[in-house]
């Protein structure tokens, strides 16, 4: 591995079909990626193959990369399309009537396998947080968790999520406050959420 | 005085650390009278708080597989009598059919990893991009399209301009797919900027996926093509256009690529109307 190398000579070595330069900006932006994938989603299954996606559109489109933007905003802008397209293609084939998920259970089966050694109770009620959101998140339109995601779970400023989606700084400041006015709403629905975490006023 | 919809954005600007002082005494200020935008803070802090909660951890071998998946690719592309490996792993196996393709153009020589394919086999001279249509037919991702092979590919080809002609108007896409229609707009982020306002070259997308879907070419009706350019199109491009020249001012070139690898399309569309005229065999 090139653990040594910035993430520019890294892009110029994988360029030149350096496929151990490639898997070291891989291992630098799995994390970022599969979150991205997986929350966009709302599937690990899914998520992790979209994510693979995503590295496979940014190996193949190299030569096309020219540096105007930093190499892992790039990656996330390919990721943000795959899952998009992803998505597009989900809606078409499920009905939207449907509302239960897949997910339910699968951050069920989460619940239970938590990493319970030191602090079981506090790990369960984690586990029951996550999930809690996991399902708010899912109600929320495309639009809403894309930014919530980009904001809360990548970090991103609000200007490369402008520039990501292409809206203006503005509209992103906007856009993420009703984002999360909704997944509030929603969780205050569910009842789930807010029983376990009281306000802090 | 701040409203309450106010302060829900200067709470969220809060949040990410984005709020002046001056606006946060103002906020202070407001809080302190309004007990429904006090409870909304706690919440939205307390969501806040439990975000990082949502992190994913990355599944175990991911980054083999995704290894695993390049070298695989990269191998197909010097071996095309090499078929992708996995059933499911439908863009390896088109990878080995743009090796074909590249094999029929003798451009082999000139891949260098990464490099867009479509040039590659946009260079190239009709026969072979006949070819590409044709591969498509039977590779895996399409299994309900059997082995017809090559004849009906190039039959396909030949019957696109009466496709065109059939493309429906963009008043909402094909009848079967009205439900989808709203998530198109979601694809714009991939817009090139340009002086075309985001409603049209929605639209335009909108139309020229409807067209795809029903013309007859599998390989680009699946719905993953997305918009990388919209632009006055050229003369050159229009004498080599299939597409009826009944448009009084000069059509756009749509320019749309698969998500997935670089192979893409150009479409010609009414100005005006935003229609589907034809297409740029090598746009």
């Amino acid at each position: 591995m090139r653990a040594g190398l910035s993430e520019r000579e890294l892009v110029l070595r994988a360029k030149q079909g350096d496929e151990r330069a490639f898997e070291q900006l891989v291992a630098e932006n799995e994390t970022r990626i599969y979150t991205l994938c997986r929350r966009l989603t709302g599937s690990a299954e899914d998520g992790a193959e979209l994510a693979q996606e995503a590295f496979l559109n940014a190996w193949r489109g190299l030569a096309k990369f020219q540096g105007e933007s930093s190499f892992s905003t790039w990656l996330y802008r390919l990721a943000s399309n795959v899952c998009i397209d992803f998505l597009r293609k989900e809606k078409r084939r499920r009905s939207l009537s449907m509302t239960v998920s897949l997910d339910d259970e699968e951050e069920g089966r989460e619940a239970e396998l938590p990493d319970a050694r030191y602090e079981p109770e506090r790990e369960l009620e984690r586990a029951e947080t996550r999930r809690a959101i996991a399902r708010g998140l899912e109600r929320l339109s495309l639009e809403h968790r894309q930014v919530l995601v980009m904001r809360e779970l990548s970090g991103l400023s609000y200007a490369e999520i402008g520039r990501i989606l292409n809206l203006e700084e503005g509209t992103v400041k906007s856009r993420i406050a009703r984002a999360r006015a909704a997944l509030r709403k929603v969780l205050l629905e569910e009842g789930n959420f807010f029983r376990q975490a009281p306000s802090k006023g | 005085m701040l409203d309450c919809e106010e302060v829900l954005v200067f709470l969220s600007l809060r949040l990410d650390g984005a709020l002046g002082e001056d606006e946060q005494r103002e906020l202070a200020c407001h809080l302190a009278s309004c007990e429904a935008c006090r409870a909304l803070s706690g919440e939205l802090q307390a969501l806040h708080d439990a975000m990082p909660l949502m992190e994913e951890e990355v599944p175990e071998g991911f980054r083999r597989e995704v290894m695993d998946r390049i070298r695989e690719e990269r191998g197909a592309a010097q071996r095309p009598e090499r078929r992708a490996r996995r059933g499911v792993w439908r863009w390896g196996a088109m990878a080995a059919i743009f090796a074909v393709v590249l094999l029929g153009s003798s451009a082999l020589t000139r891949l260098t990893a990464g490099e867009s394919m479509v040039r590659r086999a946009s260079s190239a001279s009709e026969e072979p991009r006949v070819a590409m249509y044709a591969e498509t037919e039977n590779q895996p991702a399409a299994p309900e399209e059997d082995g017809t092979g090559g004849a009906m590919g190039r039959a396909i080809t030949e019957e696109r301009i009466g496709a065109v002609q059939a493309a429906p108007s963009g008043d909402g896409g094909s009848p079967t797919e009205t439900d989808e229609d709203a998530a198109v707009p979601e694809a714009t982020f991939y817009a090139a900027d340009g002086e075309i306002p985001q409603e049209r070259k929605e639209q335009l997308l909108e139309n020229c996926i409807a067209y795809l879907q029903t013309s007859d070419l599998e390989i680009q009706g699946q719905g993953e093509m997305v918009l990388v350019d919209v632009r006055p199109a050229e003369q050159e491009e229009l004498e080599e256009a299939v597409w009826e020249e009944e448009s009084l001012s000069t059509p756009y070139l749509v320019r749309l690529e698969r998500a997935f690898g670089r192979e893409g399309i150009g479409i010609l569309c009414d100005r005006d109307t935003l229609n589907v005229l034809g297409y740029v065999p090598d746009a």
